[in-house]
């Protein structure tokens, strides 16, 4: 009997937990944006960055100030590209474009991968909170500062309170079943 | 033995009330779908790319000024003489680009040489899309001409939203922003070589300047 009420005390443990949502959203990512959750990590290559100045010129990528908060690392940073030699032409020019960089020609183009981690923040009602800000690369030419930008998302959503206070909880009742059991027990002895 | 069974009971009630306070229990009902339906859509990445003319690399010299001498136009012009109405510099939109795009600049700060400063609205400018021409006089008693600040606003003018070089287009060939420097120098300025950093920014059109930096 005894053994019973143990499995069953199991069961609603392991039942409970099957009930709990999960934690972590799921990917979100699409062009200009990135959705995270407290603690995630995520590595995105979304950035293709490539040269229409003319000569060699130092290329540095960098996030606007609102969600710099949210990257951990960019890779590859600060480094040196020639001018692409590409049609004219709009779309045969992105295509050529594409083509040089994924074929990796690192002297003309680089695909650009940002580690972004969700900072802890707890909350008891998490909400997706959007960061809106930019991505630029920063070209020093010659004499000259360029800066290309383009606008950039981070979707943020704060670890969830609940789900902590639920393990506590959880963790109070087992301890307080284990000493009443033991107690019992320990009377029985006696 | 009768008190464990209790406990037991009683410890998986208050595990089931608590699933239930903190919203983890889901109840699904049965449904028979007839028909769905869905949306379909996909998002294009932007592409933004702006390239500024070689006298702009080579950087924005005015020569050697006298004090007290205003309206001082830029060397390094490659149109014409300085003494012209017409400007080399200038930024185009890269084809590759494929939104219309806002040119912004800005100086990082005033002129300085040896703690001595020039401040920066002595430097005026005046910006157009159209090329330097018979019908485009880019002069400094033009009504074009404003002040550099050391705020990002749009090419040519003292607002984030509006301007001569904003809405530049990525069609036709790429479309430019041409740009017109003037400086004014002090009689009581002391002698010396005057340096700042001038910075351009092409983002994609109303996306604001923010994205700048």
């Amino acid at each position: 009997m005894m053994f019973m009420n143990k499995i069953i005390l199991i069961i609603t443990l392991i039942g409970f937990l099957l009930l709990m949502p999960k934690a972590y959203a799921g990917i979100g990512l699409f062009e200009g944006s990135v959705s995270l959750t407290a603690l995630q990590t995520k590595t995105v290559c979304n950035l293709m960055i490539y040269s229409t100045i003319d000569g060699e010129n130092l290329f540095h990528i960098g996030y606007g100030e609102e969600i710099s908060k949210f990257v951990s690392k960019i890779e590859p940073n600060d480094f040196y590209l020639k001018t692409i030699n590409c049609p004219s032409d709009g779309q045969q020019r992105r295509e050529c474009i594409t083509k040089l960089c994924q074929e990796g020609k690192d002297e003309y183009c680089r695909i650009i991968c940002t580690t972004f981690t969700g900072p802890f923040e707890l909350s008891l009602d998490p909400k997706s909170t959007s960061y809106n800000s930019g991505i630029r690369d920063i070209i020093k030419a010659g004499q000259a500062t360029v800066v290309d930008a383009l606008p950039f998302v981070i979707f943020y959503t704060p670890y969830d309170l609940k789900i902590i206070l639920g393990f506590v909880i959880i963790i109070i009742i087992i301890i307080a079943a284990i000493i009443i059991v033991n107690k019992k027990r320990f009377k029985k002895k006696k | 033995m009768e008190t464990k069974k209790w406990t037991v009971t009683l410890l998986s009630l208050l595990l089931l009330v608590l699933a239930s306070f903190f919203g983890y229990t889901r109840i699904t009902g049965f449904a028979t779908y007839i028909y769905g339906n869905t949306t379909m859509n996909a998002t294009v990445g932007a592409w933004v790319a702006i390239t500024p003319s070689n006298t702009i690399t080579a950087g924005i010299s005015f020569g050697n000024i006298n004090p007290g001498t205003n309206n001082n136009k830029a060397l390094n012009d490659t149109t014409g003489p300085p003494s012209t109405n017409c400007t080399g510099y200038n930024i185009s939109v890269d084809t590759s680009s494929n939104v219309n795009v806002d040119m912004f600049n800005d100086a990082s700060g005033n002129l300085t040489s040896d703690g001595n400063t020039i401040r920066i609205n002595n430097v005026t400018l005046e910006a157009n899309q159209t090329q330097c021409g018979a019908n485009v006089n880019m002069t400094s008693t033009s009504d074009g001409t404003i002040q550099l600040n050391i705020t990002y606003l749009i090419i040519g003018n003292t607002s984030t939203t509006a301007g001569p070089c904003k809405s530049v287009p990525y069609t036709g060939g790429g479309g430019k922003c041409h740009i017109a420097y003037w400086l004014d120098v002090p009689s009581v300025q002391v002698a010396g070589t005057y340096n700042t950093s001038y910075e351009y920014c092409g983002v994609q059109e109303d996306t604001g300047s923010g994205n700048c930096g």
